[in-house]
């Protein structure tokens, strides 16, 4: 009897597998926003932010709208935000507006109540065209670096923000000895020159596009003392994005590139990830997916999320798993539904009252 | 000791295979597929492209011929090599560890969404056999930046007596390009361009290239400012450019 059960135990540990995640999901998405050049995507899929034109009435050059996704039908909000506003990677609590001579900083609540007088949050005075920022935690609950870079010489900054029931209730810039990061990789005191920059989760590794075309981006990894350690990864594409953090696992690069010559009509394009273990390329997106969306996203649970067109006027959002989609490729079977962000990130993750 | 006769010989015949360029693994046909490449003047700078099809690596490479890429699709049982014309066709070679001698043979249109009034390879063609140098700027009314930050690529090119052509997106929303391109100076003609969309003119607007005396340079991507703009400049001079 005990060995039927002793068996009987091993083969269910045995067999049982953990829950994988969906291998593709569908969802609409507004047309009007499906080919922005610029879009974001939150960590779970709830919210995308783009920059376009709704309606030709209207003098400007566009407006940046806050997309929410939670219902069956996607609802579009227009926003107080500069062109090429975007999220605070990590957790999009916080949403960065780019203005001369730096960065405001607005919480993404503040955003939702209303688009005409929006509470900014605080400001950074990084300057420069391209950011990106990031969120490093502490060793205080409630508390978060929140980490700016600009492209070209990696001019930084990082600032203290505590948060009080999710929301901003300090802020205090970090003294640093010195505002460029991986200045020991650059010329002249500043850091290596390159064009578009996109930082990890985590703060803690950035990659770039150089502004001359190499085909391959850089990485940096950016140490305490910000000094840098750099790799060349062979990928030639559009803004890439980081992953969020993998267990087991360095965090992959999702990238959106043209595809291979006849899988569909130039210039639509493709999605694929770099699996940084494997040093390897897995599709996320089919041969028949005409991708507009410029950058993917990724979210929380490790899935690559873009925008499909159908080549006409319909868009919709694609949720892929990458390592479903790529079954003959060692390594990962699945992303499962129990891994999710790693233990430090969910750990500190600032509440919100969305 | 093939394979190695096979670098051996690519090395040979392309003599400025750059150092950030990849090396395409060939498991059969090596010599029938090298004579293939030589006849169509591959330059030999292979970068790898992320695969759409399961188990299949693929390469690319610019040839001597204007619109013309050639591209390798590696698989384990055979190979392709696809060979991009300007005229907006491309000739597939699949060879196979028994039919080295006769590939199989295909002829198709690249499908494309360009449009037919767009500056095609053939006018870009005559872009890089003028003497005089012109910047072709792309760009793109989703990418704000392509619009507010044209006017000092143009302060730019004005100062290195380049001329300057500017076109718009091939997926661009055309009504919005309508709409703001007179304010920004720039104009709503379409790239219709193989050889600028290989050379990943479509990776990022704003892109920007600099065609001339018979030379391609490489792209050059992003918004730029007063106080960068003549350092990209510089190093987009000092890199290499294909020369025709």
């Amino acid at each position: 009897m005990m060995f039927i059960k002793v068996l009987t135990l091993v083969l269910i540990t045995t067999l049982a597998k953990a829950e994988c995640l969906p291998a593709r999901v569908e969802k609409e998405f507004p047309s009007e926003l499906a080919s922005a050049a610029f879009m974001r995507f939150s960590p779970e899929g709830d919210f995308a932010i783009a920059w376009g034109q709704i309606g030709l009435n209207s003098e400007s050059n566009g407006a940046t709208y806050l997309v929410d996704l939670r219902g069956k039908k996607p609802k579009i909000l227009r926003t107080v935000l500069a062109a090429e506003a975007y999220p605070v990677e990590g957790d999009w609590h916080l949403i960065g507006s780019v203005s001369a001579g730096g960065t405001t900083y607005y919480e993404l609540d503040e955003l939702l109540k209303s688009k005409i007088f929006t509470r900014s949050a605080f400001r950074s005075n990084v300057g420069g065209l391209y950011h990106v920022s990031a969120t490093l935690n502490t060793d205080k609950q409630n508390e978060k670096i929140v980490r700016t870079v600009s492209y070209d010489k990696l001019e930084f900054s990082d600032i203290k923000v505590k948060f009080d029931n999710g929301k901003v209730i300090s802020h205090q810039k970090v003294t640093t000895p010195t505002k460029y990061l991986c200045a020991n990789l650059g010329k002249n005191g500043v850091g290596p020159e390159v064009m578009q920059v996109m930082l990890s989760k985590d703060g803690k590794e950035l990659v770039g596009i150089p502004g001359t075309f190499t085909g391959y981006l850089k990485l940096f990894k950016i140490k305490d003392d910000y000094t840098c350690t750099s790799e060349d990864i062979p990928i030639s594409s559009q803004k890439p994005m980081f992953s969020h953090p993998l267990p087991g696992k360095q965090n992959y690069i999702a990238f959106h590139t043209g595809a291979e010559i006849g899988a569909q009509p130039i210039p639509f394009g493709q999605v694929s990830i770099y699996d940084r273990d494997l040093k390897k390329y897995l599709r996320a997106s089919l041969p028949e997916d005409k991708v507009v969306s410029f950058s993917p996203g990724t979210l929380r649970d490790g899935r690559v999320i873009f925008i499909r067109s159908d080549g006409k006027d319909k868009a919709k959002l694609v949720i892929t798993d990458p390592y479903q989609m790529n079954p003959g490729v060692e390594g990962l079977r699945c992303l499962e539904k129990k891994s999710s962000a790693n233990s430090n990130s969910e750990s500190q993750e600032i509440k919100g009252n969305r | 000791m093939t394979i190695q006769l096979f670098f051996l010989f690519l090395s040979l015949f392309s003599p400025r295979v750059e150092a950030d360029t990849v090396k395409p693994q060939l498991n059969f046909c090596e010599p029938q597929i090298f004579a293939l490449l030589q006849k169509n003047h591959s330059r030999g700078q292979w970068r790898q492209i992320p695969s759409a099809t399961e188990n299949v690596l693929f390469y690319r490479s610019p040839s001597k011929n204007i619109g013309s890429w050639i591209e390798l699709g590696i698989g384990s049982k055979s190979v392709e090599v696809k060979i991009t014309s300007a005229t907006g066709s491309y000739d597939s070679y699949t060879f196979t560890n028994k039919k080295c001698q006769k590939p199989a043979i295909s002829h198709a249109k690249l499908k494309n969404t360009f449009s037919v009034t767009g500056l095609n390879d053939s006018e870009l063609k005559q872009l890089i056999q003028r003497p005089e140098r012109t910047l072709i700027y792309i760009w793109n009314p989703a990418a704000d930046l392509s619009l507010t930050h044209f006017k000092f690529y143009q302060a730019e090119a004005k100062k290195r007596n380049l001329k300057i052509i500017t076109l718009l997106a091939p997926l661009a929303n055309k009504d919005w390009a309508q709409k703001v391109a007179h304010k920004y100076n720039l104009i709503t003609r379409e790239h219709s361009s193989f050889e600028l969309y290989f050379r990943g003119a479509d990776d990022h607007y704003p892109s920007a290239f600099v065609v001339g005396e018979n030379k391609i340079s490489p792209r050059l991507m992003g918004g730029l400012e007063s106080d960068n703009v003549n350092r990209f400049f510089n190093n987009l001079f000092e890199a290499k450019h294909d020369v025709y």
